[in-house]
């Protein structure tokens, strides 16, 4: 029974550390700009099929792929500031707007890929399939390794960032009170491009490891961003370490939760938690208080 | 063939229209951003087949489908009382998944993804509907009846209160209306005719799985009411027409098949971004989103 | 805002006046001097994961009739036939707007296809309330025996697997096993089968998992599986890609025990593509002469990788043929009686059909296992 128990905790670190990956850039995004951004579902499928189209049909050098991959999607993400919201901006729209309008942008970028692509899944054949190594009495494969690492590594490489940078700082500004930054010559427009290009990069990341290990189908961008927000939500919206937390959280609730019932249940599990949160706990485990809250 | 093929939109834009002008209760009327509508939907469509394949007359289960529509909307308006903006639109959003999940899983009831097959077309007052022209017909009667009644509640005394908690919650509560009890209500009554909407949904197609009542299934929905303009019926009724109508000539140039879906959804989410950016009132509506 | 009301009805009139006009072209195809046009619709998956055998089937089927075609030709025959295609998209609720477009719009009677099971199925209560002829190819689930009276199939039930599949699994001495299955009308039925076959010669089914259709992950099912500790674990998949990630993920999760697959499991393609993966597997493939040089050729020109299917859609169209030319392409109870009474009909790949009263085949499967990237006989 020890490796059953060893083998769901590590289900459920991996999947832990996918929904930290995807909720992570939404969680930078929101607490920057103040909305939320489904779109970022559909550039983290935007970046697993860019990976797919250079390497799988191009014939591209599997790292070159994985670069134009992540540069790609942070395009995807600064042009979807550029052109939509900021628009939305200028003429004072709602942050309901905002969602209703990144909404749309989710559907419009999934159906373009789906009609680019079509809809049956696809796979990127890097890795050899073979059995994973056991560790603990678990089983888990290189890939699911390089998954966890990642999340490790991108959580702290953000925690640096808005730590230490002046980029960062400029960001926490801007996220604590927009006005006050302004007035200290930060210019709001400029840090929310860059949450954008940066909270893109995270999902192109995110976008091509889940490609690896999930396989590619059109709205996989969909699922995925409900999770993260979920794991966001959990966390606490204002917090982006919270988001960790939540996403590692998930994953167990997920994993364990369906070692008792049917398998077809997980997602069920998710969106339970995420219902029950939004209506008892908004604010999530850690939420920091932040401006426009529930009225 | 051509007369098939025009009933068959009418059908499905009398259908749309009940599903638009309900959700615009709850969005332009009371100003609450409801994206759960579509489990309402759901919820009528599977009440409606089940009943019927049970061996219940259609008038029966057709009401049946919009009660317990809105004994839905009044649980789910109960734990939302207090969410506004965001939070309200992504707890009811929240709401439709866990629906969709429960239709997904519980295969006893539902059968899960494999459906709900061979639904009997409706049989009214002894006569078996079978031809799409006599339901065209069903559908027209009761589409026009939902506007009107529709249109009459927004128009009463009620209907004020409604607009005033859009309006000003604040001022309403302090004015002394009960806006928790005004919300749940509106829910309700939106809620119930998505019920109607999705039990004439399942009798035409006469087939249902829970793919068919996805998040995506909102957009045309939330598209028809944000471009006829918030608060305004009249503006729905175009907007459902046009929602219906525009992706139609796709078929006709070629396109193949696979690539209609898609095509239909960039249309509806371009439409959507554009109006919200250029004419967000919509066609008539009087107000915009909060 | 009057006028803009009005300007809204006469575009939506003039918009509808041009939708009918591109309607008639397409259903006026009863033109040509004196030439018959045999026109059938055709639903097949031609995108989704069912895309791997639909695709196929569509370029069988067209590359079918194309021959049909010739030889009426060549036989003086002035007339052709026409298969107008579908998307089914493998699920009942498309593959049924497929038949609707078809029969409402379109104006055939006669459909070939459902291919997928659960879309044959899903069409079934309208185009029998509409009788329409349904002619599949390759839809196998054993509900469809009883779908209709206008329902008709040249490739056998599942029935037929598994009383090919059940003994031999049985005789390999296994006291439990596991089962892994798709949550869809054809891998269900099939669960159900082999679930009773199991019961009556004891054996003990120690796991029993669905997961849901397309998933992308089984490993929560799999652990489960590992959990039990089976002897023999039986894969049914419905498509292609399920029995690839269904491979993939066994060999990741490291399960040693024998594996059983269903036929999509050792269909060509899927040992072509993911044979390195599935090293000893058994499964069910249907008897016909694959190493008919012709069957070759035009497995080969067609592009096609899946075995027996490829057989039956061909042949299906022929079979067709010869039933439009005795009644038209519209007396659809003329057809029904027709083929009711087919007996030894004997196709150019897929062998002798003869139809039972419920518009069944019989035939035979036989069991091979991969080895080395390929397909051998099984001892």
């Amino acid at each position: 029974m020890m490796s059953i128990a060893s083998q769901i905790l590590f289900n459920s670190v991996i999947a832990g550390s996918i929904y930290a990956l995807v909720a992570l850039g939404f969680s930078l995004i929101y607490n920057t700009c103040k909305f939320v951004n489904f779109a970022h579902g559909s550039v983290i499928a935007f970046s697993a099929y860019m990976a797919y189209f250079f390497f799988s049909v191009l014939g591209v050098d599997f790292g070159f792929s994985v670069l134009f991959a992540l540069i790609l999607a942070s395009l995807l993400g600064w042009a979807m500031n550029f052109f939509v919201y900021r628009e939305f901006r200028e003429r004072k729209a709602s942050s309901s707007i905002l969602l209703i309008a990144s909404f749309g942008l989710l559907i419009l970028i999934e159906s373009l890929v789906l009609m680019s692509f079509g809809a049956d899944v696809k796979t990127i054949n890097y890795i050899r399939v073979s059995k994973g190594l056991e560790i603990f009495g678990a089983i888990i494969t290189p890939l699911q390794i390089v998954i966890v690492a990642s999340s490790i590594v991108v959580s702290i490489g953000l925690f640096l960032f808005m730590k230490k940078t002046k980029l960062g700082k400029a960001m926490r500004a801007v996220s604590n009170n927009k006005d006050v930054a302004e007035i200290v010559g930060i210019s709001s427009e400029k840090i929310y491009s860059w949450s954008f290009i940066i909270g893109s990069l995270i999902a192109g990341i995110a976008g091509v490891l889940i490609g690896l290990e999930q396989n590619l189908e059109p709205t996989m961008g969909t699922n995925l961003i409900i999770k993260g927000f979920t794991a966001a939500i959990i966390g606490g919206i204002g917090n982006v370490y919270g988001a960790i937390l939540g996403a590692l959280l998930l994953g167990l609730a997920e994993n364990f939760g369906i070692w008792y019932l049917p398998s077809g249940y997980k997602d069920a599990i998710a969106f339970a938690i995420l219902f029950v949160f939004l209506l008892f706990r908004p604010k999530g485990l850690f939420g920091a208080k932040k401006e426009g809250d529930k009225e | 063939m051509i007369e098939q093929y025009l009933i068959h939109l009418l059908i499905l834009i009398g259908i749309y229209l009940i599903l638009a002008i309900s959700l615009q209760i709850s969005i332009g009327f009371t100003g609450m951003l409801n994206l759960g509508h579509v489990a309402f939907y759901a919820i009528g469509a599977y009440t409606s087949a089940l009943l019927v394949l049970n061996g219940f007359p259609f008038w029966l289960a057709f009401l049946s489908a919009g009660i317990l529509g809105m004994i839905f909307g009044h649980v789910l308006s109960l734990p939302i009382k207090k969410l506004k903006g965001d939070y309200l639109a992504l707890a009811t959003m929240g709401f439709s998944f866990v629906v969709y999940a429960v239709l997904l899983n519980w295969t006893e009831l539902t059968r899960g993804p494999l459906g709900i097959p061979g639904i009997p077309k409706p049989s009214v007052f002894g006569i078996n509907l079978s031809s799409n022209l006599a339901f065209l017909i069903l559908t027209l009667i009761i589409c026009i009846a939902c506007y009107f009644l529709i249109r009459r509640i927004v128009h009463s005394p009620f209907g004020r209160v409604l607009e005033s908690v859009r309006d000003d919650e604040l001022a309403s509560k302090i004015l002394g209306k009960n806006t928790s009890k005004v919300k749940s209500i509106s829910l309700m009554i939106s809620a119930f005719f998505a019920g109607l909407a999705g039990s004439l949904y399942a009798h035409y197609i006469t087939y249902i799985d829970p793919s068919s009542f996805t998040i995506m299934q909102l957009i045309p929905v939330l598209c028809i009411v944000i471009i006829g303009g918030l608060a305004s019926l009249r503006g729905t009724l175009i907007a459902t027409g046009i929602i219906v109508l525009l992706p139609e000539p796709l078929r006709f140039i070629g396109f193949p098949s696979s690539m209609i879906g898609p095509m239909r959804q960039i249309i509806y989410a371009l439409l959507l971004l554009l109006i919200l950016l250029y004419r967000p009132k919509g066609i008539y509506g009087k107000v915009e989103i909060e | 805002m009057k006028q803009n009301s009005i300007v809204i009805v006469l575009a939506l009139a003039v918009f509808l006046a041009g939708c009918a006009s591109g309607v008639k072209t397409d259903t006026s195809s009863r033109t040509g001097a004196a030439e018959t046009v045999y026109r059938i619709g055709a639903v097949a998956p031609l995108t989704g994961e069912g895309a791997s055998y639909g695709q196929p089937t569509q370029r069988v089927v067209n590359k079918a009739v194309a021959d049909l075609n010739e030889r009426w030709k060549a036989a003086g025959k002035n007339q052709r036939l026409e298969a107008l295609f579908e998307d089914g998209k493998c699920n009942g609720k498309d593959t049924l707007t497929a038949a609707q477009t078809l029969v409402n719009i379109k104006g055939v009677k006669v459909i070939a296809g459902g291919e997928c099971s659960g879309g044959t199925l899903g069409m079934a209560p309208f185009t029998e309330a509409n009788k329409i002829l349904v002619f599949s190819s390759l839809s196998s689930s054993p509900e469809i025996t009883k779908a209709g009276d206008y329902v008709f199939r040249n490739y056998p039930s599942d029935s037929a697997q598994v009383a090919v599949m059940a003994p031999f699994i049985i005789g390999k001495g296994h006291e439990n096993v596991a089962i892994l299955s798709e949550n869809t009308d054809y891998a269900q039925a099939l669960r159900k089968r082999y679930i009773d076959a199991f019961k009556n010669e004891g054996v003990v089914v120690v796991a029993d998992e669905v997961n849901a259709p397309n998933a992308k992950d089984v490993r929560s099912e799999l652990l489960k599986i590992k959990n039990a500790g089976p002897e023999a674990l039986i894969l049914l998949p419905q498509t292609v890609p399920m029995a690839a990630v269904y491979a993939k993920q066994v060999a990741e999760i490291g399960l040693d025990e024998q594996v059983y697959g269903n036929d999509v499991v050792v269909l060509d393609e899927t040992v072509r593509l993911y044979g390195a993966q599935m090293v000893g597997y058994y499964g069910p493939v249907g008897v016909f002469d694959s190493e008919d040089e012709g069957f070759k050729a035009m497995a080969a020109e067609t592009d096609c990788q899946i075995g027996f299917y490829c057989a039956t859609a061909y042949d299906g169209v022929f079979l067709l043929g010869e039933i439009l030319e005795r009644c038209g392409d519209s007396d659809t109870d003329c057809m029904r009686d027709a083929l009711y009474a087919t007996k030894d009909w004997i196709g150019k790949y897929a062998g002798r059909v003869s139809f039972d009263s419920n518009g069944d085949i019989m035939a035979n499967f036989e069991v091979k296992q991969v080895q080395g990237g390929k397909l051998v006989k099984a001892e």
